[in-house]
């Protein structure tokens, strides 16, 4: 599945630059290919955590959605037990980090971020805001398209992925060079999801589905 | 995968591996020498668990491993890596596949830097 994979170097994104591995890759070794994952446990993932909706203090501003989906290994296998990630800005475009300096407002009933454990359809769920655009200083007048932020644990080395996912129809798609870091038009697609009537839910959120696939592993589940 | 993933990544403590006692510490440093502030580093074992370490500004992490483990795989996630760098430390140089994933024991402490780029660049597997 190398040719879905973006490079380590794609100047476009300027941190490559500086941060690529330089050295010319090693040859995988066979046991580390196959090398089992960690596996969480249920009692590592509460069922609150995968509705980022649901703080303290009251619901955050934005536009409320669901983002559901599977994870699949590259032969149509569910994969479940799968402990998936999530991080994102707010509906204004701002993380709730101290690096972040983007001149946005801070929600303070949003930490933007959550996890689950695929069930054994290898089905998620999780309820939160879109969340906004914002500038970044890649280049001049640059904007990140809406994105959600996943990380991927399956059941191997080769099944951990971190990727992001996108929002159908984002103008800013043809400008990022972190989406077009992926090479194969068709590879760029699979990060985007798709907005769902039938998982939107009357007078409450509107739905997106957005399946994730990860090589095969060289064992059985 | 950007430079704010401690949101997502970093909620709970995972320096410390079960029965960790051995401190593995090191800086992560980009191709002009400069310390990643924020990398994430993996620690994976079949037998001894998995470990996570954030670096802090001065691109330091650190981990506590089992006495007598001898080698993890190690995967590092920073911004301006579109895919994680797979590599492996080892705390023993018997097998290792090249000097730069060995770690130095110096007062009991193992020291292992992470070079991205540069003459002393650590060695990284294609997945």
């Amino acid at each position: 599945m190398t040719d879905v994979d973006p490079p380590y170097l794609h100047p476009e994104y300027r941190s490559t630059v500086t941060r690529a591995p330089s050295r010319v890759l090693l040859t995988m070794p066979e046991e580390l290919h196959a090398l089992a994952g960690p596996v969480f446990g249920e009692d590592a993932v509460a069922a609150a955590d995968a509705d980022l909706t649901d703080g303290p203090g009251g619901e955050p501003l934005g536009e409320r959605i669901i983002v559901t989906g599977r994870v699949l290994d590259d032969d149509g296998r569910p994969v479940p037990n799968a402990l998936l990630e999530i991080w994102q800005a707010n509906a204004a475009g701002r993380y709730a980090h101290n690096g972040d300096r983007h001149p946005a407002p801070l929600d303070p009933n949003f930490t933007g971020a959550g996890r689950t454990l695929t069930a054994a359809d290898g089905s998620y769920r999780f309820v939160t805001v879109k969340p906004g655009a914002y500038p970044w200083r890649n280049h001049e007048n640059a904007w990140r398209p809406a994105h959600i932020h996943f990380s991927v644990f399956g059941r191997a080395l080769s099944q951990r992925l971190v990727t992001q996912m996108y929002f159908p129809g984002d103008p800013l798609f043809e400008y990022d060079p972190i989406f077009n870091s992926v090479r194969e038009p068709r590879a760029r697609e699979l990060l985007v999801a798709r907005f769902d009537l039938p998982t939107t839910e009357p007078e409450w959120a509107l739905g997106y589905r957005w399946d994730i696939v990860l090589r095969s592993t060289p064992f059985e589940p | 995968m950007g430079p704010f993933f401690s949101i997502g990544l970093c909620g709970t403590p995972q320096h410390e591996l079960p029965d960790g006692s051995v401190r593995v510490e090191g800086r992560v440093y980009d191709g002009e020498g400069a310390p990643v502030d924020d990398a994430l580093l993996e620690l994976w074992n079949p037998e001894h668990g998995f470990g996570r370490a954030g670096t802090d500004a001065e691109g330091r992490f650190a981990f506590l491993v089992p006495e007598g483990a001898r080698r993890f795989e190690l995967l590092v996630f920073a911004r301006g890596l579109l895919k994680p760098g797979v590599t492996r430390l080892y705390l023993d140089d018997e097998d290792a596949e090249d000097p730069t994933l060995v770690a130095r024991r110096e007062d009991g402490v193992f020291r292992f830097d992470v070079r991205l780029q540069g003459d002393a660049a650590t060695a990284f597997f294609q997945l």
